[in-house]
């Protein structure tokens, strides 16, 4: 076993060097550093200040160096301070990472939960009205844009029936009431696409040989469901979750933006509206980091799930 | 559950030597039966021609005249936020424009955004596709390393990182879409191009001296060429709604430009005012709606119908 | 002996896209205590379909068993509620289908699927069910049962979990056994071997048999009596010796004609001609009559019954008093 993760460890590290590259590419090829300077410092800068800039910022360097000081700083997390607030980064990215924390595990796992009920359901029931009429509101639920869920579901249930606060963040046991609307828009919003994909997964074990053989023997539809399709379909279930981990971490862009809740994803868009390149490189860079990990927790999962995978 | 092999329509096997004739004719019968996509197709071929004429200036030309009332005293000022009429049937928005032609602009920038998009992504997916899949080797790793690399870092925060550096909208929005979006597609496209280079004709054209760039593109690509039609019909989804989330955090159309998100993203402040402004909103995500589950239909049948094996 | 399965007039139907597939339509038969029925036919005339009707494991939708009675024990199956059917289904009638290698849940112990059916229907501890499964296991001819008992399916070969699958089939003592063409996806000696097995647990444990299989050779050394099916209807019936040697439904005749025999001069094996009808287009009056040689106007136009030719010679065809003496080879 830990020889298996060894060896997927082993595995990450042309992938961390390949985003590491990306984000150097990034911000050195695609933008250059005086297109940056001149952002940052406005159109009318002189010539003096934006080589000044330059050289604070390490681009009077040649591009090999700086690629290498760029590795060195973003494996040691050390992702300087930001250009507008001038705070570390790291401090900023502790700090915004509780409020999206608190925002959306509660909300991610009470969608999957929702999730996986409603397609186990609509899987006992397939190929009946019931079933088709859920698949034709999941299509539908994924056409409404994220943006009008948000907009709809603050509008409606929070400022005009008032049901919730309509803004609003504090630090303790008392944000609940301020997170359970953006978690529920969360959790409407995703879960036509969700609910599609997990009966999709449902459905395609229904139909294997094993079921079969599971009603040949004289078991009830509940036991067929919940412990022999159920397990063999936790292995695409762990691998979709997994996936979605790392934007736990980074929030809801929107949804912080919206409802006024201090996380990452707030940090990140004033980050656009300031042209703060150093706090988005850092984020891109953390967000891709913890996706990476998040996989090779998944692959380890996936491994104690699915006994034909070996730990060799 | 297995059925006896004799139920099968034996018509349903496509045989090796015109893969693409009967599966499209095959395709296109099935099609015809689900009246649900046919409809779909016809939406989209209204919003397409309704895009098209925008572009050309011929329909809703009047996008950006600002309009005026006079009222009881005589006093001339802009016809701002004048609710749904004989005149305007959408309304009007802040400086007194059309709303309804803003709405119709915005299909024309929609499909702006999702053929550019599409273009990139296709490109790149196929052409890296064919020739991780039929190389192999080394060319194979290098290309599957890049995108798994790419794969790691959040899609959300590849695509702001990207436009960010490319500058600030709308062309960009749709470049940073298309060059984050390929890989999906390159991983279908590697696996067909994997299981075609084994095939019989494959074989014949190599007897016959054909090189590799005419095997990868005149004799195998026709073959895969379904997938690619999947994915477009699904990708301009992803194109219309992820122009809604990139203007809404400031990277995508600006204030002038008519496109959805623009729309959408000013509808936050003005549902807040009172009385309530909701037109705008309710008008752009409408027809964004419309369009886009159009669209799921449409490539949900289509991937049906292609291909049945294929899914997310 | 006591009639322990007796099948009349069953019929399934498919819905598909509005169309109705009639893949079983009308088919009778009997099986006795013990007794092992062969089932042959070509691959799409309705065996299958039959087996899974018994025990009421048809998809539905699109399958719907639309007539006919199915006596177990004297209890009509088809009448029973779906609860009831769970209690007989791996207890009293079991079925092994002819996927071994997909057949089994990959991710739970081997010895646990058997198991859990053990205690499902005998009401036991699993420490009880364990034991049980052991010795079935061991049963089935599979060495070092104790710690096989803890393999995954994929740790094991094709002819292994058939094996296993063979005693989860048996360890509730069923009185019949729906064996569903248990040896054509394995390798020839492995079939061999099971079918063996299959023999020796037969006259161990005093159960019916229903053999289904398209193999001839396989019938002549499982069956006791043999029901030759084509395009979803029982065609002949009779002891395996009597309908060996004097088959007497032109479709019979055929088949036998077109198995090779080793050591017997054949100028050209016999092929049948023509192709299995389409179920959605069944031919008018007697199914078989456009493959047939000695087809007249009346099997064109009617359909025959299944009538008595000897004791339990039974056979579907209006040539048969004329030809039946002669018999070619």
């Amino acid at each position: 076993m830990s020889a298996y993760i060894i060896r997927r460890l082993l595995y990450l590290v042309p992938t961390v060097l390949g985003v590491c590259l990306i984000t150097f590419l990034l911000f050195n090829v695609v933008t250059t550093g005086e297109a940056i300077a001149k952002q940052r410092l406005g159109q009318h800068a002189t010539q003096e200040q934006i080589e000044s800039y330059l050289k604070t910022h390490g681009y009077d360097k040649p591009l090999l160096i700086r690629f290498f000081i760029n590795l060195k700083d973003l494996l040691t997390f050390n992702f300087g301070r930001s250009e507008v607030t001038h705070q570390k980064i790291t401090t900023m990215l502790w700090n915004g990472m509780w409020p999206s924390l608190s925002l959306m595990v509660p909300a991610f796992f009470f969608t999957l939960f929702v999730a996986i009920s409603i397609a186990l359901f609509t899987a006992l029931y397939r190929n009946t009205f019931l079933d088709r009429s859920t698949v034709v509101l999941c299509i539908i639920g994924m056409s409404v844009p994220f943006l009008a869920y948000i907009i709809l579901g603050q509008y409606i249930l929070g400022y005009k029936l008032k049901y919730f606060p309509v803004t609003g963040y504090e630090w303790g046991l008392g944000v609940f009431k301020f997170l359970i609307l953006p978690g529920l828009i969360y959790t409407a919003a995703s879960l036509g696409s969700d609910v599609r994909f997990y009966r999709t997964v449902v459905l395609d074990e229904i139909n294997q040989d094993y079921v079969r053989t599971a009603r040949a023997k004289g078991l009830s539809p509940n036991t067929i469901l919940f412990k022999h399709i159920l397990k063999n379909a936790m292995i695409p279930i762990i691998t979709r979750v997994v996936v979605a981990l790392p934007f736990l971490y980074m929030g809801s862009l929107l949804l912080e933006d919206f409802y006024g809740i201090p996380g990452l994803g707030a940090m990140a868009l004033n980050a656009i509206d300031g042209n703060d390149f150093a706090v988005i490189k850092a984020i891109t860079f953390i967000g891709a980091i913890l996706y990476v990990l998040a996989n090779l927790a998944g692959d380890i999962l996936y491994a104690l799930v699915d006994p034909r995978v070996e730990f060799k | 559950m297995n059925m006896e092999p004799g139920l099968q329509n034996p018509t349903m096997e496509t045989s090796q030597e015109q893969p693409a004739r009967s599966l499209w004719s095959d395709a296109l019968h099935r099609l015809k039966k689900n009246r649900l996509a046919v409809f779909s197709f016809f939406i989209i071929l209204i919003y397409l021609i309704v895009a098209v004429l925008c572009g050309a200036g011929l329909l809703a030309t009047n996008y950006d005249e600002q309009s005026y009332k006079i009222d009881e005293k005589g006093n001339i000022s802009l016809n701002s936020y004048s609710p749904p009429s004989f005149k305007n049937p959408l309304g009007t928005d802040i400086q007194g424009r059309d709303v309804l032609s803003r709405v119709l602009q915005g299909s024309w920038i929609s499909l702006r955004v999702a053929l550019t998009m599409s273009a990139i992504y296709i490109f790149i997916a196929v052409l890296l596709g064919a020739f991780a899949g039929y190389f192999g080797g080394f060319i194979d790793d290098i290309i599957q390393w890049l995108y798994q690399t790419l794969a790691s870092i959040p899609g959300l925060l590849m695509l702001i990182a990207l436009t960010f550096v490319l500058g600030k909208g709308l062309t960009n929005v749709a470049v940073a879409l298309g060059l984050v979006g390929w890989v999906g597609l390159c991983r279908l496209m590697r696996a067909e191009y994997l299981k075609h280079k084994a095939r019989d004709y494959v074989l014949a054209a190599k007897a016959q001296g054909a090189g590799p760039f005419r095997i990868m593109f005149k004799h195998i690509f026709p073959n895969t060429f379904h997938i690619v039609i999947i994915s477009f019909s699904l990708g301009f989804v992803h194109a219309i709604m992820g122009e809604v989330v990139l203007t809404f955090v400031g990277l995508g159309a600006k204030a002038h430009e008519p496109s959805w998100g623009r729309i959408i993203s000013e509808a936050r402040a003005e549902l807040a005012r009172e009385p309530a402004v909701w037109w705008p909103l309710l008008s752009a995500t409408v027809a964004m709606f419309i369009v886009c589950l159009a669209f799921n239909i449409l490539g949900d049948a289509l991937r049906d119908s292609l291909d049945p094996k294929l899914k997310e | 002996m006591e009639v322990l399965l007796c099948v009349s007039d069953l019929a399934t139907y498919f819905e598909t896209e509005g169309k109705t597939v009639c893949a079983v339509d009308g088919v009778s038969f009997e099986i006795k205590r013990g007794e092992t029925l062969g089932l042959v036919g070509e691959s799409g005339c309705g065996k299958s379909v039959t087996a899974l009707s018994i025990i009421r494991l048809i998809p539905t939708p699109p399958g719907k068993i639309v007539r006919g009675s199915v006596l177990f024990d004297g209890e009509d199956l088809l009448k029973l509620k779906e609860s009831a059917m769970r209690r007989i289904r791996g207890n009293k009638i079991s079925i092994i289908f002819q996927e071994p290698m997909t057949s089994l849940n990959p991710v739970f112990r081997v010895g646990h699927q058997i198991a859990e059916a053990a205690v499902l229907h005998r009401k036991i501890s699993w420490n009880e069910a364990k034991e049980l499964t052991v010795e079935m296991l061991a049963r089935v001819e599979i060495p070092a049962p104790k710690e096989r008992y803890y393999d995954y399916p994929h740790q094991m070969s094709g002819g292994m979990k058939q094996r296993a699958i063979i005693a989860m089939a048996l360890i509730c003592n069923p009185s019949l056994l729906i064996a569903d063409e248990p040896t054509t996806a394995l390798d020839v000696t492995i079939g061999a071997q099971i079918l063996r097995l299959l023999r020796d647990l037969q006259s161990q444990l005093k159960m019916a048999i229903l053999f289904i299989t398209h193999d001839l050779g396989v019938v002549a050394e499982m069956a006791h009596r043999v029901a030759v099916m084509y395009a979803g209807k029982i065609v002949e019936t009779a002891d395996t010796l009597t309908l060996f040697e004097r088959p007497l439904h032109p479709y019979t005749r055929a088949l036998l004609a077109s198995v090779p025999h080793l050591g017997k001069k054949t100028k050209r094996l016999f092929v049948i001609p023509g192709e299995v009808p389409d179920p959605l287009r069944f031919p008018s009056g007697c199914r078989f009559h456009p493959r047939c040689s000695s087809a007249s106007d009346i099997c064109r136009s009617r359909l025959p019954e299944l009538r008595q030719y000897e004791d339990s010679h039974y056979v579907s065809c209006f040539n048969i008093s004329s030809e039946a003496k002669e018999i070619p080879r």
